[in-house]
């Protein structure tokens, strides 16, 4: 290895930042997903159980309002 | 899942105590290395994230088998989150993997047989992945998961065995004269102190991020279920 | 209207005694392998498939890589293999999309019969298939190529090799029909956890087609056979989940 040659370590200490940076970065992605993952899924539970209330007590015809909020909600998974 | 634990904080201000301590004894405490300089330091997190990458494996085929057991979808959840995760760290193992190599090797890849199974159990991981999202019924979908989470899990010790025989049969020419070796190096007692506690925060890491995404799944879980309620 | 196999699978049988059970385990399971003979005797649509497409794959390599006589010997084992695995998954794909679309994968069901002599029938015919493909190209591998292939041990790998891939594939091959992406699923999911398959096979051909000492090969050898009784083991103990109703 050419390193044995020099005097002290090689330099390289941009891998070493760039691996840091990966490794913070990734870990971070993942935290912020789970946090908007989460916060979506509230909101989906809010109108879920605005919606169950209003079911409950409404005739069977039900809203605009609900249909507009039902049509948000279809699709998404988690 | 209205409120979050108790204990649930408590471990997510361990966790980020420890991963800051980790880190600092990563830049302050280690010494460089002698020879690699300063990117051997990656070696610590690198080494670390490919155990929560298996520990994750290990995890999921747990609870794919305990899934088949006992049909509870708790135990599907889990299975989910500990792949998610493991695709996560097992992405960091390999571009760290990659970025440790290239100054040392000259090379951005190796074929190493430990990275190269790594590679695999990630390409195991997104396969997982996709076979969940080809399928509709949340059964069918627990038990296709933890079918195949079995499945993988025992094939990775195999693929391990075979990419070193490949090596030790074909050495390759650059890097050490020890085929397999990663990128060798003498470790001094002080590497092995920050090396051992890296492994135990990314293990504590680990546990926290699963019970957080446990806890999502379960919150999902609800909203489908009151989906399918309102809707019908 | 069912065929003969069904009437055999589904006709309740007076339970004799311990050899009454085996027989019928034995009857199940030979009548799967018969069915899907007699169908594909009939329609040739899967060895048709699997044939030409071996062939094709085959003659892109000639282009793909230099064959010259000195580099061929180095990949002619891997060129072999990539051609099985990817026939291997026309044929476990048409095989399940057949069942699947027929019907007939929930007229087995009923029978009264352990669910595994299903899938050791499915893993029977599937290998018949993979086998006649396989000994069909090794010959002509031979004549466009000009490579001496027939040696008993390169048999011997395609044997083990293919058993490995079809009992895993067969497993696999299940669970991708019952899904949406069905098609493009069954290569993602198989070959990542082939590839102890694929290496040994590989390097135990060459190890054969350049006459290497055994105790070189034997490593391969032996790994062959561990994945392919593991595998065995667990799709076998696997197979009830991904059938159930």
């Amino acid at each position: 290895m050419l390193f044995l040659l020099q005097e002290g370590p090689a330099e390289t200490l941009d891998f070493m930042i760039a691996g840091y940076v990966v490794i913070f970065s990734v870990m971070l992605i993942y935290l912020v997903s789970l946090i908007v993952r989460r916060r979506n899924l509230q909101r989906d539970l809010e109108i879920l159980k605005e919606i169950e209330a209003q079911e409950s007590a409404d005739a069977p015809e039900g809203s605009d309002r609900l249909n507009t909020a039902a049509t948000g909600l279809i699709g998404q998974q988690d | 899942m209205e409120s979050k634990p108790r204990l649930l904080s408590i471990l997510d201000v361990v966790t980020a105590l420890m991963l800051l301590a980790a880190t600092a004894l990563v830049f302050f405490y280690a010494p460089v290395e002698a020879v690699m300089g300063q990117v051997q330091k990656v070696f610590y997190f690198h080494v670390a994230s490919g155990w929560v990458g298996m520990l994750s494996f290990m995890t999921a085929a747990a609870a794919g088998i305990i899934y088949l057991m006992r049909g509870s979808s708790n135990w599907d959840i889990v299975g989910v989150a500990a792949v998610e995760i493991g695709i996560a760290f097992s992405f960091i193992n390999i571009v760290t993997g990659s970025i440790w190599a290239r100054p040392i090797w000259n090379t951005w890849w190796t074929w190493d047989p430990r990275l190269t199974t790594a590679t695999i159990m990630l390409l195991i991981y997104l396969a997982y992945l996709m076979l969940r999202s080809g399928i509709e019924d949340p059964n069918r979908r627990a038990r296709f998961g933890a079918v195949y989470a079995i499945v993988g899990f025992v094939s990775v010790p195999l693929t391990f065995f075979s990419a070193r025989l490949f090596r030790t049969i074909h050495p390759v020419v650059i890097g050490s004269n020890q085929p397999g070796a990663e990128g060798s190096f003498d470790m001094t007692p002080l590497m092995l102190q920050v090396f051992l506690f890296s492994l135990l925060t990314f293990t504590v890491v680990y546990a926290d991020l699963l019970w957080h995404r446990i806890r999502l799944g379960k919150l999902a879980e609800k909203v489908e279920q009151l989906k399918l309620k309102t809707m019908s | 209207m069912k065929s003969r196999a069904e009437e055999i699978l589904t006709t309740e049988q007076p339970v004799q005694g311990r050899t009454s059970i085996l027989s019928d385990y034995m009857r199940a399971l030979s009548a799967v392998v018969w069915k899907d003979l007699a169908a594909e005797l009939r329609s040739r649509e899967l060895f048709s498939a699997m044939m030409v497409f071996a062939l094709l794959v085959i003659l892109i390599f000639n282009f793909a890589l230099e064959l010259d006589a000195a580099t061929r010997s180095s990949v002619t084992s891997g060129v072999l293999w990539v051609t099985f695995a990817f026939a291997g998954t026309l044929g476990l794909n048409r095989s399940m999309a057949i069942e699947k679309d027929r019907g007939c994968l929930d007229g087995l069901l009923l029978a009264p019969v352990d669910r595994s002599a299903i899938y050791f029938g499915k893993v029977i015919g599937n290998l018949i298939f993979m086998f006649i493909v396989e000994v069909i190209i090794l010959p002509v591998y031979s004549v466009l190529y000009n490579t001496n292939l027939f040696n008993p041990g390169l048999l011997l790998v395609i044997l083990l090799g293919s058993i490995g891939y079809v009992v895993v594939g067969t497993l696999l091959s299940t669970m991708a029909v019952q899904a949406r992406t069905r098609d493009i699923l069954l290569p993602i999911l198989l070959f990542p956890v082939m590839i102890p398959i694929f290496i040994a096979s590989v390097k135990a051909s060459s190890g054969f087609l350049d006459g290497l000492e055994m105790e070189m090969i034997s490593p391969w050898l032996n790994l062959l056979l561990v994945y392919d009784v593991i595998f065995t083991a667990v799709a076998f103990m696997l197979f009830d989940y991904i059938v159930e109703e």
